[in-house]
């Protein structure tokens, strides 16, 4: 691959319409039709946002709830189409939002992670490879041919992250999802990602722990109200974050 | 459509899910599939052949000929209606081609009317149709029937997103267009003027082709073929278009 960029995003704006009468009705369409249409209030979910991330780069998001981390990672991953701006975005992009997005109850471990692992794009036969590691990443030997309803929900998490973080992705995705399971499986989890960076996979992950993120990004970028306030080496941003935090947020639109 | 493609497994995945959650721990099983139309088929024959004597020989088979291929109509495109509104949480987390939704629950549904044929078929002979050499017609039409049911599945699922209201028109329009549609009555029963009206429904068209396989023992006329293919082309080109246009929206409005 030739492109020095994974994610390449320039002035990427994102708004969204806030219609309390969605999901809507023919009556309110027919009502539009006729020229009444209400006045629909929207919010700037992203305002200019550029970033770029590298083969085997991870970048860090921070920033207060509501900033705009999670809308930047949908649409870095293609599920949210911006308003505005460009996105490019070289290969397959795995997106940890929810671990287990998907995952059936009343299905067992193993039909669980196969589903997961075709929403994720990828065949039958590469499934059946990595199904193997899958299982012992997770250490379910023995539950995979149980319901997935009568796991743990620390099972469950680490079945997810076991399918995401074996599908091959070029882009890696990662919303508050770093927190899985027990302090050794954690730390396995920590590298793993770790491994992957160094075999070329580009990271973006949205955390509030501070020193996880300073461990693992060497950049960051702190984001406020859909704009980015400050972009530099993830000390440097987390700093600035704790310093301007008061300002920052609900709680500066609140005083 | 290509998307698609490379999401195969994800498709075949979304379908087995749909068999296994269905059948897991019922006793009876996939003969729950058969259970339905065969009641649907005990009820219309006393019905329309004892009660209201239909002047149509043989009407079981007749009815099964024409049952069959509605119950796999209406079965997936009411399922198709909810198979995106109620996944809003899945499409906000994963970016896959949300067309393997409704596409997934049509095949769904023809895996189980493929099932009702296989045990229809011989029921049929049974009842006294005399199909012959027809039947090897019946995987052509089985498959442009179901691409025709794709089309408006498509169709169905992405406009049920801004309007809820199309669920239930679907449910209202299917028990209205059962109606109007020669499947438990014969075409020819009808007085002239709704005739040609009932005539002009592409879901006629495709009961009547049932019916000519698989109860009266003919090839459809070639006409028929090219007017199943345009109401197809037709169908596909519409849902593709609408899904298109309404697929983007659907992680932000769901």
């Amino acid at each position: 691959m030739s492109a020095p960029w994974l994610v390449e995003l320039e002035a990427v704006s994102k708004r969204f319409c806030l219609r309390h009468d969605a999901p809507g009705h023919l009556k309110v369409a027919l009502l539009r039709g006729l020229g009444r249409r209400p006045p629909s209030p929207s919010l700037l979910a992203l305002d200019d946002v550029s970033l770029r991330v590298a083969p085997g780069e991870a970048l860090a998001l921070v920033g207060p709830n509501g900033s705009g981390k999670s809308t930047l990672l949908r649409v870095v991953a293609g599920i949210l189409q911006p308003s505005s701006g460009r996105v490019r975005v070289c290969g397959r992009v795995a997106p940890l939002i929810e671990l287990g997005a998907g995952f059936h109850p009343e299905l067992t471990g193993r039909e669980n992670a196969f589903l997961n692992a075709a929403l994720f794009g990828l065949t039958r036969r590469e499934i059946q490879a990595i199904y193997e590691p899958v299982v012992a990443f997770a250490e379910l030997w023995d539950f995979m041919d149980v319901p997935v309803k009568s796991y743990s929900l620390g099972m469950q998490m680490r079945l997810g992250f076991a399918v995401a973080v074996h599908v091959h992705a070029d882009i890696l995705l990662v919303d508050e999802v770093l927190a899985v399971g027990d302090e050794d499986f954690q730390a396995k989890c920590h590298a793993r990602l770790a491994q992957l960076r160094g075999a070329g996979t580009a990271m973006v992950l949205v955390s509030h722990d501070g020193p996880a993120l300073q461990r693992f990004c060497e950049r960051a970028l702190l984001l406020d109200e859909g704009r980015v306030v400050a972009a530099g080496s993830t000390a440097d941003v987390l700093e600035t974050y704790h310093r301007l935090s008061p300002q920052l947020g609900f709680a500066a639109r609140a005083s | 459509m290509i998307r698609l493609l490379r999401y195969r497994t994800l498709v075949a995945s979304l379908v087995a899910r749909d068999l296994k959650l269905k059948y897991r721990g019922s006793l009876l099983g996939v003969c729950w599939s058969l259970l339905n139309p065969l009641l649907l088929l005990a009820v219309y024959t006393v019905a329309f052949s004892h009660v209201m004597r239909v002047d149509q020989p043989n009407y079981p088979a007749f009815l099964l000929s024409g049952l069959l291929p509605w119950l796999f109509f209406a079965g997936a495109l009411r399922d198709a209606t909810v198979s995106v509104t109620t996944q809003g949480a899945l499409l906000r987390k994963l970016p896959f081609p949300a067309e393997s939704l409704p596409v997934s629950t049509v095949l769904f549904h023809l895996a189980q009317f493929g099932l009702a044929l296989l045990a229809g078929i011989p029921l049929s002979l049974l009842a006294g149709s005399r199909p012959g050499w027809t039947l090897a017609l019946l995987p052509a039409l089985v498959a442009l029937h179901a691409l025709f049911v794709v089309g408006l599945a498509l169709l169905v699922s992405a406009l049920s997103v801004p309007y809820r209201d199309v669920i239930h028109l679907t449910e209202v329009g299917l028990l209205l267009l059962f109606w109007l549609t020669p499947v438990a009555y014969p075409l020819a029963l009808a007085p002239p003027a709704l005739r040609t009206l009932l005539g002009l429904s592409p879901i006629t068209a495709f009961s009547a082709a049932y019916q000519d396989l698989l109860f009266f023992g003919r090839a459809p006329a070639g006409l028929a073929w090219l007017a199943l293919l345009a109401a197809t082309t037709l169908a596909l080109a519409l849902g593709t278009l609408v899904f298109r246009a309404q697929a983007p929206r659907f992680p932000e409005v769901l």
